[in-house]
């Protein structure tokens, strides 16, 4: 399989700037979770992009062209220094890279006009993302690794620049692994195809967090999202807490003028995501409400039972258009104990529902899986085994009250945040179901 | 694992029960992760399952310490990926 930037190069080889003993190493590099490809994947979509604003822009912008490829020349040499210890090579690199971008958005903002801020921000933006998707899949390889016993030359990003196929070879030795990596060297594979990655991604789980959280506490979007894109696959191995904020408001902006990327995010969203959030989850959720995260951590503070109504906070429109996700119908996961013994409802006779699309993509995307589905929910391995579930659709919820939650509900925990997103990035909304007679609901086993 | 109740205390939100397979007693309490709602079971010696069946209301202050995660140590189902908190 051919990497997805890599694809993109060779449909336009004469893009942009690009020299041609560039090109001419870009097809030597067989498979890549190296720095060069990641680099040069993200040189190409400049490329692209500059050439094209040159049809709409004048000289300044041919300027801005030559000055971005000066810089990538720059990178260029900077790619040739990286060796020795894989991980010190490949975050100096990364450093590079973000001191390039830091650059380019500065050009855009000391020139102006077509070629001002704007088309920086964009162009650094995809830098971001094509370095942290490839960022993510280098340390998925170190994932990889961990399965191949002794084999240290699968941690060489040099090896697999200059002879990727040894490295392959070496991995035949862990089933269908060259495949596998033909999918971890494709973004989009991982976010198009994510089931064909299931067995594997178990064992890949270790090496994808550590750097993806650098990047989301940093605010790097672009990265984070890069990153995120990856890190899809890792929906089905409980990866929650990795992939928790692709669906915040700045994540969908980067990716909505990218759009491969934007295509990453629909198939985020089939897919739901799962398990706990994470700081940075909340703080996209904040974005995604508009809600600055001041003021959602101003209400977090305030005592359950005496935060503010949303309609305090919220726009009428986010609220108008949040709630229009229920109008199919409202729906949640319950144990059948927990129903039979609970209800559907809290202890205050309210129930938080998600939008019934979410929870038909969620159990479109796991097909009958126990396994996957436990994984999706963030359930125990072998759960469902012997625990019944069973889902709740609530056909007309907007008769049952439904609004924002406010976070003084029995059930607002402590992940609860403002703006009826999941620390998860799915919806949420509440209904009344005290006394509500069981007619208004049903209730399918699920499991 | 097959779970049986003895005791449902759905104001309260708990129940007591055994364990059918390991014989152990426990006390559950509803759980969710937003996504799913389940339930989570804490092992009880069996003189303190009888007293809180009791007296169920004796149980309270143990219950409060499950739902502030202070008893994990008595769980008997790890959690997954996604832990619940208390409903």
């Amino acid at each position: 399989m051919v990497p997805a930037a890599w694809a993109t190069y060779a449909a336009f080889p004469n893009a942009g700037f690009r020299s041609a003993s560039h090109r001419h190493r870009k097809r030597e590099t067989i498979v890549g979770f190296s720095l060069g490809g990641v680099i040069s994947g993200a040189a190409s979509w400049v490329g692209d992009k500059v050439e094209g604003a040159v049809e709409e822009g004048g000289e300044a912008l041919k300027g801005a062209q030559q000055w971005v490829g000066n810089r990538l020349d720059d990178i260029d040499h900077a790619e040739t220094a990286i060796g020795g210890a894989i991980d010190g090579a490949v975050h100096s690199a990364e450093k590079s890279v973000d001191g390039f971008r830091h650059d380019l958005e500065q050009f855009g903002q000391d020139h102006g006009g077509v070629v001002g801020g704007a088309i920086a921000k964009t162009v650094s933006d995809s830098i971001g993302l094509t370095e942290g998707a490839g960022l993510a899949v280098y340390d998925m390889g170190k994932g990889v690794v961990q399965l191949a016993d002794g084999a240290g030359k699968l941690v060489n990003p040099l090896e697999w620049a200059t002879h990727g196929e040894r490295n392959l070879q070496r991995l035949e030795t862990v089933g269908k692994t060259a495949e596998v990596l033909g999918n971890l060297t494709s973004p989009v594979a991982w976010a198009t195809n994510p089931e064909g990655n299931v067995n594997t991604a178990k064992a890949l789980w270790n090496g994808v967090t550590g750097g993806y959280q650098d990047a989301a506490k940093s605010g790097d979007w672009s990265k984070f999202i890069g990153r995120g894109v990856v890190d899809i696959g890792s929906f089905f191995i409980g990866a929650g807490e990795a992939n928790a904020a692709i669906k915040g408001a700045e994540g969908t902006r980067v990716l909505g003028e990218l759009g491969e990327g934007a295509k990453a995010l629909d198939v985020a969203g089939a897919a739901g995501d799962v398990a706990k959030g994470t700081e940075a989850a909340s703080d996209a959720g904040h974005v995604a409400s508009g809600l600055s995260k001041a003021k959602a951590e101003e209400i977090l503070a305030l005592p359950k039972g005496s935060r503010p109504n949303p309609t305090e906070y919220l726009s009428p429109t986010y609220i108008s258009d949040h709630l229009a996700q229920f109008d199919d119908g409202a729906s949640r996961f319950m144990t059948k104990s927990n129903l039979d013994k609970y209800g559907i409802g809290q202890r205050d006779g309210t129930s938080f529902v998600m939008p019934k699309h979410e929870a038909d993509q969620l159990l479109a995307s796991t097909k009958g899986d126990p396994r996957a589905l436990e994984q999706a929910l963030g359930l125990p391995e072998h759960f469902l085994d012997d625990n019944a579930l069973v889902r709740v659709d609530i056909p007309k919820p907007k008769e049952l009250d439904l609004r924002m939650p406010s976070g003084n509900e029995a059930g607002a925990n402590d992940q609860w945040i403002p703006g009826g997103k999941l620390p998860t990035g799915n919806s949420e909304a509440v209904i009344d179901v005290k006394g509500v007679p069981d007619t208004r609901y049903s209730t399918t086993p699920v499991r | 694992m097959k779970f049986a109740d003895t005791l449902v205390q759905r104001e309260e939100r708990f129940s007591l029960g055994v364990e059918e397979t390991s014989g152990k007693h426990y006390l559950s309490i509803p759980v969710s992760n937003g996504l799913v709602d389940y339930e989570e079971y804490y092992e009880l010696d069996r003189a303190t399952y009888e007293r809180y069946l009791a007296d169920p209301k004796a149980a309270l202050p143990f219950v409060q310490r499950c739902r502030a995660r202070e008893e994990d140590e008595r769980l008997i189902v790890k959690p997954g990926s996604n832990r619940g908190t208390a409903l």
